[in-house]
């Protein structure tokens, strides 16, 4: 009789989990790993397709470049003008600096335990860093290789962080060109960011700043959308 | 004594079978359905196309330029006048106007909330923006003097955009807690000092 139960019992459970893995679908079924995947291509694709234009981008300034010089020798009276568009060129970041400056590393917590929002790097301690720096004069500013320049957005959605609308992941590098003691004192300065190093202190968050004798700030290769404002005349 | 339990001793492994199959299809299913993955890819596709769209329109006109450059000098020479222009402007070394909007504070703002709303202004869009006395700059770095009250920021940009991306639920002013904003036909922000 026991036995007869046991084998009863087990018998629908068996039927269940049958019945469970061979459901039969519903008149409106919806796969819900299907519009993960297919975000998850059309996101691929779209990477892609920007690493594509950003090339085509740089290929273009490159032979506009080439141009110009041609104008330059061909035209004395050209001159003032090509010279005064490179050297604008150069302020706005669209050529590349090498020069003295500081390396500061910034990486989540690598202590033991579950990430909490204060052992993790976020996009407002990225901006902090990178105010600090500007008011300690920086020439010139990277994250990740991504040069800031005047329309520059540092943000983060959920768990990652946008710059200049690329996204980057943590280890996070901030490299300046610039003064290093000054630059590196200013960043060290627990005044200048003290939540920052409350962190490092009470949870982990990796922060290190080296003075560096040659820092390479990459050339922005984005884009710089003006269609509103013009020039007062 | 084997021979007799041997039904039982199969249907529990094909039980046990089945339950882990199970419990092993649901856990793949929700780990990649969980709803934060797909909100975020969501919002990570919306970024990249809009970054493809100003990617492109950067590329016609560095290709307009390249078409300008290869044809007469005279026409170069004017292409190039104009290229110093858009550059001017980035740099903020000459004055604009143009479209925009302006918000003020009547209580002051501190160094994190200038830096946010700055952030925000350029993540909208803002193509040339003014605090008080100053054009700011890539080079920018915010201090707390520069967030005295009374403060307006003049922002140039598509003013119904960054209107309503600036005030919306959940948008900066909301974050900072305060500040009104007035659309205008024309701001004009001088060049930096």
């Amino acid at each position: 009789m026991k036995s007869t139960l046991s084998l009863l019992i087990i018998g629908l459970i068996i039927g269940l989990l049958i019945t469970a893995q061979f459901k039969t679908p519903r008149q409106r079924i919806l796969n819900p790993v299907e519009p993960f995947s297919s975000l998850s291509s059309t996101r691929e694709d779209l990477i892609a397709k920007v690493t594509v234009l950003k090339d085509a981008l740089k290929s273009r300034r490159s032979e506009n470049d080439a141009l110009q010089t041609q104008l330059k020798q061909n035209k004395k009276s050209a001159e003032g003008l090509v010279e005064q568009f490179n050297e604008l060129k150069q302020k706005v970041g669209l050529t590349e600096l090498v020069s003295r400056g500081v390396v500061v590393s910034l990486a989540d917590s690598s202590l033991a335990g579950e990430l909490s929002i204060d052992s993790i790097v976020h996009a407002a301690d990225l901006r902090d860093i990178v105010n600090t720096l500007w008011n300690a004069g920086a020439q010139a500013i990277s994250i990740n290789d991504e040069r800031m320049v005047a329309n520059t957005s540092i943000d983060s959605i959920v768990n990652i962080v946008l710059v200049n609308n690329t996204r980057i992941t943590s280890p996070f590098v901030v490299k300046a060109v610039g003064d290093p003691k000054i630059l590196a004192e200013s960043v060290e300065s627990t005044n200048n960011l003290n939540d920052l190093y409350r962190r490092k202190k009470n949870f982990g968050v990796i922060l290190n700043v080296e003075k560096a004798k040659e820092v390479t700030i990459p050339a922005f290769t984005g884009s710089f959308d003006i269609n509103f404002a013009k020039v007062q005349l | 004594m084997i021979s007799s339990r041997f039904p039982v001793i199969a249907i529990a492994l094909v039980t046990g079978f089945l339950l882990a199959t199970q419990i092993s299809a649901y856990r793949r299913i929700s780990l990649i359905t969980q709803g934060d993955n797909v909100k975020i890819l969501a919002v990570e596709t919306s970024e990249l196309i809009k970054n493809i769209d100003n990617l492109e329109k950067e590329k016609q006109i560095l290709d307009e330029q390249h078409q300008k450059l290869t044809t007469s000098n005279a026409q170069s020479q004017e292409s190039i006048a104009r290229d110093i222009d858009r550059l001017k402007i980035i740099s903020g070394e000459i004055e604009v106007a143009g479209e925009g909007i302006e918000i003020k504070f009547e209580k002051s703002l501190d160094v994190s909330e200038m830096i946010d709303l700055t952030n925000a202004l350029r993540n909208i869009g803002a193509e040339a923006i003014y605090f008080n006395e100053r054009r700011i700059i890539a080079s920018s770095g915010f201090l707390s003097q520069l967030g005295q009250s009374p403060l307006k920021v003049s922002v140039i940009g598509k003013k119904e955009l960054i209107g309503q991306a600036v005030s919306r639920r959940g948008g900066i002013l909301e974050q900072i807690g305060h500040g009104s904003i007035s659309e205008q036909s024309t701001i004009i922000i001088p060049m930096v000092k």
